[in-house]
């Protein structure tokens, strides 16, 4: 019992200073850490492809693998289409491969750097107290892979991890001891040349997360990467493999943040899932990258593919986000479902403020028979910024009796945003039922009044009803996340009245 | 340039669906010629056609190089005749059409578009709608299934304008009917009503881009397709709200049956909103008759063949309900009611 209250009392804590914080500064993450790094040398072509895999202790094929996707990308020109608008980016003026000065590969928490944990701790990721909390009873359990630009700096629960047979770890040590897997499922879901920023993170890519999960198991506890941008000056290309065997599970949770500098870093990351036969894969994302300052300087470029292929008979995937960081967000978690009754779920909550711009969405593509999804997209927008929901619906003539139901719903608070729906819906059999609704409306005057009327601030009032809006998808949320984006709601909103 | 490099196609994002450079032939009848489109009672509108002031150049429509003139139709005191004005389109080629509504009148204008040939057509049409005027727009399209057909109206919409548009689409070979609603004013009504039948190898693109700037417009729009055998039906539509709108009540449905394997539908309804108090919504929904409505007709011993005509009859009927003239009306029906006899072999 103790035990519990003891835990309760830790969440609590963190709430609190959470809530203190928002008072101090609108972006808690924002803050700067003086880490000795080292760096390949600034921009980008063939010899720092080569120095950012030789760094890594690849093996030839991986290197291959990049130089082909480079000299691919050479040929790509950027995607245009999207309702955003950013200055023209500079690819050879960033550095694409920072690291965190270390001796030897930290064998566990004991080996890291004191300060990069700190830094996590900063976050409200304590990695450590998590590993101490291990052997008590009844604690909510995460393993967590922390990627600092651009490496893992530790995976915790390896171990407890590996006896139920589950792999999680670093994607560079993927390579080097299950490098079977790797070579098998990587770029079988997001071709090499899928798009322009995806045939980069191919060339580029530096670290992330590699999930296995083997038949017939459920993962005992939720996994989670937690990704940092530190480094000035940098892109962050990390990518992410998921693998759902046969009836397997796994909860998968994804954090980013970076510090307020007045500079744009680029981030452009892959993330590929793939799950067969009646396996589940559930992959919830806060995302939280610095949005740049109120004026519109600084802040993060979001350009991020997602995508999961339902393989096997009744497999199932769930993305779920909340999006409230990023000054550009351009990212469209999809669902490929081929194999026949699996299922494709997207709950997303957007939030856009000042000068941000989102263009976020999915893409449902039934392929097999008595396929389903289901997508439901809240968008908020405040200040200055726009925020659009964009959309693919397809039914292959062979996916018979397909069906969907898409809801999208825009606020717009404010007169100087804007809120847009871009839907596409392709069907080719007649036994698919599709069907899609949007709404686009202000925050109900009658609502706020009554509120106020007993006694909210109309701050607290805007913020009660937005999460009424965005409950939907805020209890698709894993407990610990729902929490947090709870609180992300109001940060992202605050100022957006009056 | 050749005329084959002005035609759009699908790299383009608002053609992805209707690839017309792909289903044209150099020696299509109509592409590098005008059409003379029948007009009724071109005098008693002051009708003529009226010579271009240049030569066609960068940013000007299709066919302004390919004719000498525009068509031009004029409504106002001495020409509000209160008799609806006819024109047909049944030649291959090009034609350009002015229509202008001064402040106050009405028009009810009905556009045929039957060629019955292959070849190629495009037409350009341009209204003015003067302050509280009434424009009443009547489109039956039914083109040779060899025929590509573009179709492209510019609505300038004043203060208090009204539009009521009815169209009705049996496709052709490849078409495309585009309205492009431009509200100028404040109070504008619109009400923007069409359905596509399509069967054999058809296609019908009903296109619509509507940007308001100004406060208090009301639009409701509903698009009803029905797609047999190897037929595409494509609905684009956009509602493009400005800052200044506020107060835009505007509500936009596509609904499609298919009725067989190989029929094909694709759909983008679009909003893009920049004001904050408005009400905006759009509705899409694709399936087939629903099996449970087919089952009880058929209990009550109504054929197949008939049931499922009934039921489409009713789905498609209701985008016509509101339509005043009822001759008109029941002439449309006729029309859908022919066309499901022959789909379905009632």
């Amino acid at each position: 019992m103790t035990n519990e209250v003891k835990v309760k009392d830790s969440i609590d804590a963190s709430t609190v200073e959470g809530v203190r914080s928002l008072e101090a500064d609108k972006y808690k993450y924002g803050f700067d850490s003086d880490i000795e790094q080292e760096f390949a040398p600034k921009g980008l072509n063939e010899d720092i492809v080569r120095f950012i895999s030789a760094k890594k202790e690849e093996p030839e094929w991986l290197l291959e693998w990049r130089l082909e996707a480079y000299r691919r990308w050479l040929t790509l020109e950027e995607p245009t289409w999207a309702m955003v608008d950013y200055p023209e980016i500079d690819f050879q003026d960033m550095y694409y491969y920072a690291s965190p000065v270390k001796k030897e590969g930290p064998k566990s928490l004991d080996e890291v750097d004191p300060e990069i944990l700190e830094i996590y701790n900063k976050l409200g990721i304590s990695l450590k107290e998590q590993e101490v909390l291990a052997g008590v009873e009844g604690a909510p359990k995460v393993a967590v892979d922390a990627v600092f630009d651009s490496v893992s700096v530790v995976t915790t629960f390896k171990d407890e991890l590996a006896k139920h047979g589950v792999i999680f770890c670093s994607f560079s040590e993927a390579v080097k001891d299950h490098p079977e897997l790797v070579r098998k499922y990587m770029g079988s879901v997001v071709p090499v040349t899928d798009n322009y920023y995806a045939t980069l993170n191919n060339a580029v890519f530096s670290d992330g997360s590699f999930v296995y999960i083997p038949p017939g198991v459920r993962c005992p506890m939720e996994l989670s990467t937690y990704f940092r941008m530190n480094a000035q000056g940098t892109g962050q290309f990390e990518r992410t493999l998921i693998i759902a065997d046969k009836g397997s599970y796994v909860s998968y949770l994804e954090g980013c943040t970076a510090p307020m500098r007045d500079e744009n870093q680029l981030h452009a990351a892959i993330v590929e899932i793939i799950v067969h036969d009646d396996a589940e894969v559930k992959y919830s994302t806060v995302q939280n990258w610095w949005p740049g300052d109120s004026e519109g300087n600084g802040g993060v470029y979001n350009f991020v593919t997602k995508r999961a292929d339902c393989r096997g008979k009744n497999s199932k995937v769930s993305w779920t986000q909340v999006e409230t960081g990023s000054a550009v967000t351009w990212k469209y978690p999809s669902c490929i479902l081929r194999g026949d009754d699996s299922q494709g779920e997207f709950y997303s909550i957007a939030i856009t403020n000042g000068h941000q711009q989102a263009d976020t969405g999915t893409k449902m593509i039934h392929l097999g028979k008595n396929t389903k999804s289901r997508v439901i997209s809240k968008g908020i927008s405040a200040g200055k910024s726009n925020s659009t929901y964009r959309g693919l619906v397809s039914a292959h003539r062979k996916a018979t009796g397909a069906r969907n139901f898409t809801q999208c719903d825009s606020l717009l608070i404010g007169n100087d945003c804007g809120a847009h729906t871009v839907p596409y819906i392709e069907s080719d059999t007649p036994t698919a039922q599709f069907e899609h609704e949007a709404t686009t409306s202000k925050l109900s005057d009658d609502q706020l009044f009554y509120c106020r009327q007993r006694g909210l601030s109309e701050e607290d009032a805007v913020a009660l009803l937005v999460n009424g809006f965005c409950r939907e998808v805020l209890q698709e949320l894993p407990m610990e996340f729902a929490v947090e984006a709870q609180k992300l709601v109001a940060i992202s909103l605050e100022g957006s009245v009056g | 340039m050749p005329v084959l490099k002005q035609l759009p196609h699908r790299r383009m994002e608002a053609w992805k669906w209707t690839d017309v450079r792909r289903a044209v032939q150099e020696s299509d009848p109509g592409l590098l010629q005008e059409a003379t489109p029948k007009i009724s009672d071109l005098e008693d509108w002051d009708g003529f056609k009226k010579p271009y002031a240049g030569p066609a150049g960068d940013g000007c429509r299709l066919s302004m190089f390919h004719t000498d003139g525009t068509w031009r139709i004029s409504v106002n005191e001495h020409t509000d005749l209160k008799k609806p004005l006819e024109i047909t389109y049944a030649q291959p080629g090009h034609s350009s059409l002015e229509v202008n509504i001064d402040d106050g009148h009405s028009l009810i204008l009905i556009e045929h578009y039957n060629c019955s040939e292959k070849g190629f057509s495009n037409i350009d049409i341009d209204i003015d709608l003067g302050e509280e005027s009434e424009l009443t727009r009547i489109i039956i399209h039914n083109d040779d299934s060899d025929h590509t057909r573009l179709q492209t109206s510019r609505i300038f919409a004043q203060n208090g304008a009204k539009l009521n548009q009815y169209m009705l689409s049996f496709g052709g070979g490849m078409s495309r009917l585009e309205t492009r609603l431009y509200g100028e004013g404040e109070g504008i009504i619109a009400h923007m009503n069409g359905a596509y039948l399509l069967s054999g190898n058809r296609h019908a693109d009903l296109t619509s881009f509507t940007k308001l700037d100004h406060p208090n417009c009301l639009i409701r729009q509903s698009v009803k397709g029905v797609v047999t055998d190897k037929a595409k039906g494509v609905f684009q539509g956009k509602f493009h709200v400005e800052r200044d709108a506020q107060h835009t009540d505007a509500e936009m449905r596509h609904d499609a049956l298919m009725l067989s394997d190989r029929a094909e539908i694709r759909s983008k309804p679009e909003l893009e909103i920049y004001a904050d108090d408005v009400a905006c919504a759009h509705g899409n929904t694709i399936g087939a008759l629903d099996d449970n409505a087919l089952f009880y007709m058929r209990q009550r011993g109504i054929p197949m063949a008939q049931a499922k005509a009934l039921l489409t009859e009713a789905f498609v009927a209701s985008v016509f309900d509101d339509m005043e003239d009822d001759a008109m009306k029941a002439s449309l029906m006729t029309q859908i009611s022919e066309w499901l006899e022959t789909s379905y072999g009632v």
